[in-house]
């Protein structure tokens, strides 16, 4: 028996209201997730057609283990063209966390696509083998909260809704499609692709089962990830606010004071949203890796902490990531200082308390009002849009935000390549991010990754990836591998549906000897589909998946050496900073592309145009793709 | 999975099918208990329940409930049948099909006899039975004979199992 997949695929055209159905068997060579989606986008979208255009199709989609007890299985993607991309936008998958994905799988569907424009606001209802298109007009406006609300009181209190907010109504670049409370399909502006196609929501509800091949082999390795995971001595929670809470003054007292507990994505055992009651605040939880209280206006105490609470509700509830309006938040703190903005010509609070400043950007964004119709063009947009220099105070990889100063790519040479190294994953948003944390991140973060001592980290990293100088962060030396297993796992997680912060488990702290567990994944996906399955062969997948997304940058105009050579800020190469591990305090473009071409050579891609080459699909089986190559 | 060859009491009434007489001679049951405060909302429990009930992971079919209204109430819980000392499902079923479960002493539906007529259903206070309209069959928690998978695979341990039934 094999598992896993529910063998259909929903179509949504919404031009023409049209609703249809396919076999998932059809793409089953790229998996699921992002493999799938980036399949069907390349062999359906012309290349011209751009990120809010109605044949630009937004499509949702689960991996095999989602729906599944499968540890951390929770997470699915949106995959589209994004307009965050710059300056050409690029397809992307965005994932998100929560329930959606598994409630998908329950009603019967592997994926949705969703295709056309309506020429008014709609929703769509997902139920048991069911999808309808239904009027919106009464819902666009409302928050993402309130949307939620309203459609699980109209269908079904058990369903999982994902919504957008005014942000990706008025196709603001930094609009997310918001899940829950705090969930969120963050980073790729996908909230204004729905607002583009007049799709306030996506509802689904599920009463159905996802098949397991061998579930007491499930069971096992799902016993076996909970026992390395979860420790009650040390409970791996040192993320959020909660984690946070213990390293800026007011946190603890915060915690101490608002906390009413945790809330985990489906079938993840780490659980790393915060949940607290803050009066005066709606109810909400905040993200796992936000939000950072530099970027937010944080003033010292339990007060600024209240205010990192009510800016985390408005953002989510606006609809907008959480990321990128903290860099607009630094970036516009910095036009200040430099004397570029005033309070006038902005409409904004510039000089009063930071935390009514943050209020006022976030709604200025959403609202697209006064700075805000710049800032809702993304920053490096909006940066040309503001003119007067505001460019010097942005760095992006491809579009997509650089948190400064702490992803700084002057401060990490594995961080320095990722950009050139593609669209698929151009900043550090993969949590096992190899030459960074070594390893899991919810373990690297625990007390016992402080007191590690640096030869232990450089063991574990010369066992995984068989050279310890991917540590190092000042030097180029071995950071295509760090940046090609960072890559690779992060594409195989987005395909099979698991989260980066708990897998691969490379080390593991409570280890004598640091050992992790390779053959998670891999036990995982045989015991789900009932086809034997190493780690080995799903790095495969995962390259498969690397070169699919090549040859999609090939076909829409965005992947080509000559691309990846310009990728990186040319400031980096210039500008020194202080801190940073490089001899000179910049990026050595020599050695950047000396890299690059080490990185190329490890994913089989020619050296020159930066493309798989042809005898790379063929080791990969992607025979039919060879023409797109040429 | 502990499953495999149940025995079980069949109680003796001291009043007829239905009747709100105390029945003093049910046995204290084995429960499981729920610490809200550690529940993540994470579904372990509804997934591995079904799963290893239905063979396939289908939650709606689960013998326990995580309820979860983000904008009601912020926290998750978990609803488990609560083993009644007075089982109001077992007394109310005309035919008999809610045993007691030697081992364990949970309230079990012997789903060869029960007719799915739903009398149970409509007995329960706490919502924790219902009826299966394809099998035509009421369902509840069995605690898994003894060996409740929630509770093993539960990651928060926010889920107890209480032995009290004395067998």
């Amino acid at each position: 028996m094999t598992g896993g997949r529910m063998g259909r695929i929903l179509r949504v055209d919404l031009t023409s209201g049209r609703i249809s159905q396919e076999s998932t068997s059809d793409y089953a060579a790229y998996v699921g997730g992002a493999g799938m989606a980036a399949r069907i986008y390349l062999e359906e979208v012309r290349p011209s057609a751009g990120p809010f255009d109605p044949d630009n199709p937004l499509i949702f989609m689960t991996g095999p283990l989602t729906g599944t007890p499968a540890p951390t299985s929770g997470r699915a993607i949106f995959y589209s063209k994004s307009p965050v991309g710059y300056p050409e936008p690029a397809c992307r998958p965005s994932s998100v966390g929560g329930w959606l994905g598994a409630e998908l799988k329950y009603a019967g569907f592997d994926g949705v696509i969703v295709e056309g424009a309506s020429p008014t606001p709609v929703y769509l209802w997902i139920e048991d083998g069911t999808a309808e298109v239904k009027d919106a007009s009464d819902l666009w406006g409302l928050d993402t909260f309130e949307t939620q609300r309203v459609l699980l009181g109209r269908h079904d209190a058990r369903g999982q809704v994902a919504a957008i907010g005014p942000a990706g109504e008025n196709l603001g670049r930094m609009a997310a499609i918001v899940h829950g409370t705090g969930f969120a399909s963050g980073l790729s502006g996908f909230g204004a692709v729905m607002g583009s196609k007049r799709l306030k929501a996506i509802g689904v509800r599920g009463t159905g089962g996802v098949p397991v091949a061998e579930p007491d082999r499930l069971l096992g390795v799902v016993r076996r990830v909970n026992r390395l995971v979860y420790h009650a001595d040390d409970p791996p929670r040192m993320t959020g606010m909660r984690g946070l809470g213990t390293s800026y003054p007011g946190g603890e007292e915060f915690i101490e004071r608002y906390s009413v507990g945790i809330l985990a994505c489906h079938a993840c055992p780490v659980a790393c949203q915060g949940v607290f009651r803050v009066p005066g605040t709606p109810l909400g939880a905040d993200c796992c890796v936000w939000p950072h209280p530099m970027g937010v206006g944080y003033t010292e105490g339990v007060e600024g902490w209240e205010a990192i609470w009510d800016a985390n509700s408005i953002v989510n509830r606006m609809g907008l990531s959480s990321y990128e309006v903290q860099q607009a938040f630094q970036f516009v703190l910095q036009l200040r200082d430099a004397g570029v903005l005033d309070e006038k010509e902005s409409g904004l609070p510039l000089d009063g308390d930071p935390r009514e400043l943050f209020r006022a950007l976030a709604r200025q964004i959403a609202y697209r009002q006064g700075l805000g119709d710049h800032l809702a063009e993304a920053l490096p947009r909006a940066a040309e849009r503001i003119g007067r220099d505001a460019a010097r105070f942005v760095i992006d990889a491809r579009g997509w935000p650089i948190l400064l100063p702490s992803e700084d790519p002057r401060c990490n040479a594995t961080k320095a390549l990722l950009p050139a190294a593609g669209a698929y994953l151009p900043y550090n948003d993969t949590w096992a991010l190899w030459g960074y944390w070594g390893g899991s991140f919810h373990l690297s973060i625990t007390d016992k990754r402080e007191t590690l001592p640096q030869t232990d980290i450089e063991a574990v990293a010369k066992r995984v990836l068989g050279d310890e100088r991917t540590m190092d962060a000042g030097t180029f030396d071995a950071k295509a591998v760090a940046v090609w297993r960072s890559q690779t796992y992060r594409m195989l997680a987005d395909t099979l549906g698991f989260c980066t912060w708990v897998l691969p488990l490379d080390c593991n702290l409570y280890d004598d000897r640091l050992l992790g567990d390779d053959a998670i994944l891999g036990d995982l996906y045989s015991a789900v589909m009932g086809i034997d399955m190493s780690e080995d062969e799903l790095l495969r997948v995962g390259e498969r998946v690397a070169a699919l997304d090549r040859l999609q940058g090939r076909k829409h105009g965005y992947h080509s050496r000559e691309h990846d050579l310009r990728a990186t800020n040319r400031r980096l190469f210039s500008e020194v900073k202080d801190d940073s591990p490089f001899p000179r305090g910049v990026i050595d473009e020599g050695s950047l592309v000396a890299e690059l071409e080490r990185y190329y050579a490890l994913r089989g891609w020619d050296r020159k145009t930066g493309l798989p080459t042809e005898a790379t699909l063929l080791r990969l089986g992607m025979d039919e793709l060879l023409e797109l190559a040429r | 999975m502990g499953r495999s060859g149940p025995s079980h009491i069949v109680p003796r009434r001291s009043g007829p099918a239905g009747s709100r007489t105390p029945a003093v001679d049910i046995p204290a049951a084995d429960r499981l208990t729920v610490d809200a405060s550690r529940c993540s909302g994470c579904r372990d429990c509804e997934m591995v329940c079904a799963l290893v009930h239905e063979g396939r992971v289908v939650p709606s079919r689960a013998r326990l409930v995580v309820r979860h209204d983000p904008f009601i109430d912020d926290h998750p819980t978990v609803l488990v049948c609560p083993q009644c000392r007075r089982p109001e499902c077992l007394l109310a079923c005309p035919i008999g099909a809610i045993l007691v479960d030697e081992r364990t002493g949970a309230r079990v539906v012997d789903e060869q006899a029960c007719d799915g007529c739903g009398l149970c259903v409509e007995a329960c206070t706490f919502g924790m039975i219902w009826v299966d309209r394809s099998a035509r069959t009421a369902r509840t928690c069995d605690l898994c004979g003894g060996e409740p998978q929630c509770v093993l695979h539960c990651p928060q341990e926010a889920l107890t199992y209480h032995r009290r039934h004395a067998p």
